[in-house]
């Protein structure tokens, strides 16, 4: 007599908790990257919100304003509260007539390609007057290693704002045509949006797509699965996997009915009422004697179970 | 596998082991303290080991039994502890100790679902009752339980009852050896052997059978006689790979497996890395004394599948005078010969 029972694998039990714990892990993971990238897109939906980030990054760290800040005791809401003690910003005002002609065609033609497009005051909300924001300045811009042409030219302090602004936006608007940063900016959150919305509806089709593939590679493996039966604590390892990946994956009390299903599914699959199915076929074929069959149907009253 | 004693309560007509063949001597048995130092001799292969049968004889009919498998667990941790027992003397209590002694395994053999069968098979009444019971015994004890079929001519019928009656008594694994000549059986092996047709009807039932549980092959088998189509289930004799389980006598001498009768050497005389360096336990080379356990019988020397399929047991085909099984015919009659390429 041979040894092999000594060789033999490990059970059922095996190839089930590690396509649920695989199952989980992978909607888990994906979904997670979905709501970023929902988040994301949701944080750009807010315009108002990515100008004041966008406003406060700029005027604080490349403009100069932070040492305006210093100097006069507070964050400035305008270039004029600066003006009047640092005279570098009074070039920046003594634009008018370049000035008022951009907002004014911003105003009366909007060259948004949205038809719906407001004006960077009208979606902003509260702010600063428009002739003193520094994202609403109307500016020409060509890339190179100075710029030419732009009508705050003649401050240098704005050209790296002005560069930074064009780089985080994808680049200047084709045509040359004087545009403001904040339109910029808005171009800007309506591509990313569109891109983190199909990157979001992509990111869903492969998360369950993936998890059907990988649902049905489990069965698979599972049932072709050779080696010991599953015991007690199979049963109690693929339960409490399942009870946990669905608290985790759906994270209700809606999660709990799928629960108690894998629960009452293992537990009809606890093996006293197979192995007694077992028994009665091979009495119902001949196979197994009546008396022996007594028997073995008072053990199994008492046994905990086989698993299939 | 090591089988701690020679005597045994049952007197099993197919009863392989090699003290019961006739004229054989019994062996000498060794003493508690030795079987403790033997235990400490086999630590050279704590690493590579991972599972040690304790058979027998009957092992339960040891005293020493439960200290012998703690010493073995402290010493070899990793080590599975598997007892392979008729059942007849498993009590309750004995199941716990040996169970928190460190043993997962219960090994049982169930010759049939009749009563009548299995207690004329082994020679002693009463005993399929005490199988069942300790089936029963072992599993309340937390052990697992793996039932070994043995098919002789007689009861190879029989082989579904007994797997179905096994599974809803809780079995974890079934394993299905075909009856190999040996021991006291060399005398009757021909009245005992399964024919070929037998053989294949039983291996389509290992295939039903497996749709419920694990069937396992315990024995090597001869594609020759698993039948068309049946390839995955013909069995190599493991001796020389790394799959083998050299077996330890009673008396501490270490034989190729437990059908072999001769040994390569007492483990109580020599140091286990001396007596694993005889021809037996390494890659069989041509000349050397292991070569008996490669060769082929005459029967096969014409066969394409010779060589993945081994022809049958080594140690059976050697005892019955090289000629077994029944093959000479009985292949021709099941529709197969030398030259089908259909495996």
């Amino acid at each position: 007599m041979s040894d092999r029972a000594d060789q033999k694998r490990n059970s059922r039990a095996l190839p089930i908790t590690l396509t649920i714990v695989i199952a989980a892990v992978w909607f888990n993971v994906l979904d997670i990257s979905r709501l970023l990238v929902l988040c994301r897109a949701g944080s750009s939906r807010s315009y108002a919100e990515a100008m004041d980030l966008a406003r406060m990054e700029l005027q604080l760290r490349v403009v100069g304003l932070k040492r305006c800040a210093g100097r006069i005791g507070h964050l400035p809401r305008t270039l004029a509260e600066c003006a009047a003690d640092m005279p570098r910003f009074q070039a920046l005002l003594d634009l008018d007539g370049p000035r008022k002609r951009g907002w004014q065609s911003m105003v009366d033609e909007p060259w948004h390609p949205d038809p719906d497009h407001k004006p960077v005051r009208a979606a902003q909300g509260e702010g600063p007057p428009p002739e003193l924001d520094f994202l609403g300045l109307p500016i020409r811009y060509r890339p190179g290693p100075r710029p030419d042409g732009t009508w705050v030219h003649s401050d240098d302090a704005l050209v790296p704002a002005v560069r930074k602004v064009v780089k985080a936006s994808g680049g200047v608007p084709s045509g040359g045509g004087p545009f403001a940063l904040a339109s910029l900016f808005l171009q800007h959150r309506d591509r990313e949006q569109r891109t983190l919305d199909h990157r979001a509806s992509s990111l869903r089709a492969v998360q369950f797509g993936g998890l059907l593939g990988l649902i049905l590679a489990g069965v698979l493996v599972s049932v072709r699965w050779r080696g010991r039966p599953v015991r007690d604590a199979g049963v109690a390892s693929i339960t409490l996997c399942g009870v946990l990946a669905l608290l985790v994956t759906a994270g209700s009390c809606a999660s709990l009915v799928p629960c108690f299903g894998m629960v009452s599914f293992c537990s009809s699959r606890s093996g006293r009422h197979e192995r007694l199915e077992i028994l009665e076929q091979g009495v119902k074929r001949g196979e197994i004697p009546e008396e022996v069959a007594r028997t073995a149907r008072r053990y199994i009253g008492e046994l905990p179970g086989r698993r299939w | 596998m090591w089988e701690v004693t020679a005597r045994c309560p049952l007197s099993c007509a197919h009863c392989y082991n090699v003290w019961t063949i006739e004229g054989a001597p019994t062996p000498h048995e060794r003493s508690p303290v030795q079987r403790l130092a033997l235990v400490d001799r086999l630590l050279p292969l704590r690493r590579r080991l991972r599972t040690l049968t304790l058979s027998g004889g009957e092992p339960l009919l040891l005293d020493v039994l439960e200290s012998l498998v703690r010493r073995i667990a402290e010493r070899m941790p990793r080590v599975q502890i598997n007892l392979s027992t008729s059942g007849l003397l498993l009590e309750e209590r004995r199941a716990h100790d040996l169970a928190r002694a460190g043993v997962r395994l219960v090994q049982l053999t169930l010759l049939s679902a009749r009563p009548e069968t299995h207690d004329r098979m082994v020679g002693r009444p009463g005993t399929h009752e005490k199988v069942l019971a300790a089936m029963h015994l072992a599993r309340q004890a937390g052990l697992a339980v793996a039932v070994y079929f043995v098919a002789t001519r007689d009861n190879i019928d029989e082989w579904p009852g007994a797997a179905r009656l096994a599974l809803a008594l809780g079995a974890d694994v079934l394993v299905f050896n075909r009856f190999q000549p040996g021991g006291r059986a060399l005398s009757c092996w021909r009245e005992l052997t399964p024919t070929v047709v037998q053989l294949q009807r039983a291996m389509e039932q290992v295939t039903q059978l497996r749709r419920m549980a694990p069937v396992q092959l315990g024995t090597p088998l001869p594609c020759c006689e698993v039948g068309p189509g049946r390839r995955q289930d013909t069995l190599r004799c493991p001796i020389g790979t790394a799959n083998a389980y050299p077996t330890i006598g009673p008396d501490g001498t270490l034989r190729p497996c437990n059908h072999w009768p001769a040994s390569g050497g007492s483990l109580l005389a020599r140091p286990l890395t001396q007596v694993l360096r005889h021809p037996y336990f390494g890659r069989p080379r041509a000349g050397s004394s292991g070569a008996l356990l490669a060769a082929l019988p005459a029967e096969c020397a014409s066969c394409k599948l010779a060589r993945g399929c081994g022809g049958g047991c080594p140690a059976a085909r050697c005892l019955a005078n090289d000629v077994i099984y029944g093959r000479t015919g009985s292949c021709d009659d099941a529709g197969f010969n030398s030259a089908d390429s259909r495996y």
